[in-house]
């Protein structure tokens, strides 16, 4: 069973058509990173699948649950990294990790998701208010947030934003381990490759609302062992080649 | 910190309500804990807000309640008039605080954690049942405050109270209603969309240097009118408008009022926009005078645009033209103060606040006793804070 299956996915913003019938399926243990230009529907994208937006047209499920018949099962098989905007001012870390473990019944907090906050520098954290995090701090809440409970598809939208090189490091290391050893699969939005480069499994590049190429591991194993090309290098002729705008 | 203990028995409970409301319980908890841990502070504030309560309890005991009970018993005897205003504020308060929670549990963290959607059901459903309960118990402390210190009979409580309840829970069940049938349909619906394009493009407002500031503040005054910011000046409005007046004569006062609140609102969204968009420009080197005159023509247009609609109103009720040239005057005199102050304190607007109106107030004491001095002191302000503001960096 695919952890993600996507099918003739469209949504628009009034008359604006964002995502004009996407189809992506991401088998258990995938890393792929999904890469477009500005404004070219990756958030979009990660929104509806994650059951906040609703596509007009599609299908989308979750490690076999249809988010628009069977929602809750969906977002349960789902992680998806908060955005470090909407996070509560008011609550401790600790707070929200509990909030966010009760929510998907667990217990207590993992103690898998303590030992990436320690990973990632954030255990001193836990005590304090959010008002008080960096944006980097803020960006390794989201994350753990959306690790938490290790579901079968794990989706982060810029994730490396704001880290510092340890911590990105830590993270990438946990999300390869998180494909390698528990099998889940982990949709991975960016716009610097050089960070995904190494880890990646799969790469799908989003343009104009459709996914217009896919580079399978073959094909990024194939890259990555000639010396005259890196994929930066790939992705940015494939944009050229499809006639990317410039959107920002 | 709480213990593993109680959160795997948070686990436990049936997830009969959203988690949302664990999450406002664990703020009110930490608010609690700071205000505990800042107690010097605590007991000060305590120590003045009894001292402001009793303050406020002598000038209550001062209150005519016999003329208040009048005005309540007139009232009491348009009870369909009664019902009707606070079933438009129990809409209005219910719709707007039911959408945004929704807009907050769809769209924000919570928006991808797997909540079952009855949860967040009953959790609207109690909110809005909560908002209602303690919006109709203000409604009754006041009217009950009414009657303590009134030495009449307050026949008119009753009818009042029951007129005002039945309006006021009916407004916001449909309001309620009004919100849930949104919530069923496309997640995007729920956020509003705004049109804002102006019906007609005035180009002499852009500053040649600086422009779109203007348009900036004609959006964020739009945005605020059209979120319902200031319903609750129309529901008192619609509670004093006197009856038995003359057609024109109450067109002419809805001219009027409609214009003050209208205005109110442009000033204080363009004082808004002022504050963010000093933030905006910290690091750019824009001399203080372009960066006021850019600020200033949203505001001057707004106080014609209302000196222009409150002259029309006043007109209807034929007021002398000495009066209508005065009130211009005085709202124009408050707003440079008050604009005066806002680009002094441009960096902390809670300052710019609290010495606008102490010091409209002051204009208005002098204006009582001394009128002839009031626009030369309002004026020596305003340019006093200028020449302050413009000194800064």
């Amino acid at each position: 069973m695919p952890a993600l299956e996507i099918a003739g996915l469209v949504h628009a913003y009034g008359t604006h058509r964002v995502l004009e019938g996407v189809d992506l399926r991401l088998q258990p243990g995938e890393f792929a990173a999904l890469i477009g230009p500005n404004g070219s529907g990756k958030t979009t994208l990660l929104r509806c699948l994650a059951g906040i937006l609703q596509p007009q047209q599609g299908r989308i499920a979750i490690a076999g649950a249809d988010m628009r018949s069977d929602t809750l099962a969906a977002k349960q098989r789902l992680g998806f990294a908060v955005d470090p905007t909407l996070l509560p001012a008011l609550l401790t870390g600790r707070q929200c990790l509990e909030l966010f473990a009760g929510a998907r019944e667990l217990g207590a907090i993992p103690a898998a998701t303590l030992e990436l906050a320690e990973a990632l520098a954030f255990t001193r954290w836990l005590d304090h208010e959010v008002q008080a995090y960096s944006l980097g701090t803020r960006q390794k809440l989201g994350i753990l947030l959306g690790l938490i409970g290790e579901p079968p598809l794990i989706v982060l939208d810029e994730p490396m934003n704001g880290l510092d090189p340890l911590s990105a490091f830590a993270l990438k290391q946990h999300l390869v381990r998180l494909t390698r050893e528990h099998g889940c699969a982990v949709l991975l939005a960016t716009h610097a490759l050089e960070v995904a480069e190494r880890f990646i499994s799969r790469c799908v590049l989003l343009l104009g609302g459709r996914l217009v190429q896919d580079w399978d591991t073959a094909a990024l194993d194939a890259i990555r062992h000639d010396p005259d090309t890196s994929l930066e290098q790939v992705m940015v002729e494939a944009l050229q080649r499809f006639g990317a705008p410039r959107n920002d | 910190m709480p213990t593993t203990a109680a959160i795997a028995t948070l686990a436990q409970m049936p997830a009969y309500f959203h988690p949302r409301l664990q999450e406002s319980r664990r703020v009110a908890a930490n608010r609690l804990r700071r205000l505990a841990r800042q107690w010097p502070q605590t007991v000060f504030h305590l120590v003045a807000g009894a001292a402001l309560l009793a303050l406020v309890g002598v000038g209550v005991l001062h209150v005519d309640g016999d003329r208040i009970g009048l005005v309540l018993r007139l009232l009491a005897e348009q009870p369909a008039f009664i019902g009707l205003a606070f079933a438009v504020f129990g809409f209005a308060m219910c719709r707007n605080a039911t959408l945004d929670l929704l807009q907050e549990l769809h769209l924000g963290w919570w928006g991808a954690a797997p909540v079952p959607p009855e949860a967040t059901r009953r959790s609207l459903h109690l909110h809005a049942l909560l908002q209602t309960a303690l919006g109709n118990l203000i409604v009754f402390l006041v009217l009950a405050c009414v009657v303590a210190l009134s030495r009449h009979p307050a026949t008119w409580f009753l009818p009042l109270l029951a007129a005002a309840s039945v309006g006021f829970w009916l407004g916001s069940g449909a309001g309620y209603l009004v919100v849930r049938r949104i919530g069923r349909q496309r997640r995007d619906k729920l956020v509003q969309q705004h049109v804002s394009t102006p019906l007609v493009k005035l180009a002499a407002l852009d500053h040649a240097r600086l422009p779109h500031l203007a348009d900036w503040q004609r959006r964020e005054t739009l945005r605020r009118w059209r979120s319902g910011g200031r319903n609750w000046q129309f529901l008192l409005l619609g509670l004093l408008f006197p009856t038995g007046m003359l057609p024109w004569q109450a067109i002419g006062l809805l001219l009027l009022c409609v214009a003050l609140i209208w205005y109110g609102l442009a000033l204080r969204s363009s004082e808004d926009v002022m504050v963010r968009a000093t933030q905006l420009f910290a690091a750019l080197p824009l001399p203080f005078p372009r960066f006021a005159a850019g600020t200033l023509r949203y505001p001057l247009f707004a106080w014609l645009c209302a000196s222009l609609l409150g002259a029309a109103g006043l007109l209807l009720q034929s007021a002398k033209l000495v009066v209508v040239l005065g009130y211009a005057a005085a709202i124009g005199l408050g707003s440079l103060l008050s604009l005066c102050l806002s680009w002094r304190y441009r960096h902390r607007p809670g300052v710019a606040r609290v010495r606008a109106t102490a010091e409209v107030l002051l204009v208005a004491l002098i204006a009582y006793q001394l009128p002839p001095f009031a626009p030369l002191l309002a004026l020596g302000l305003a340019a006093r804070h200028y020449l302050v503001a413009r000194s800064l960096a």
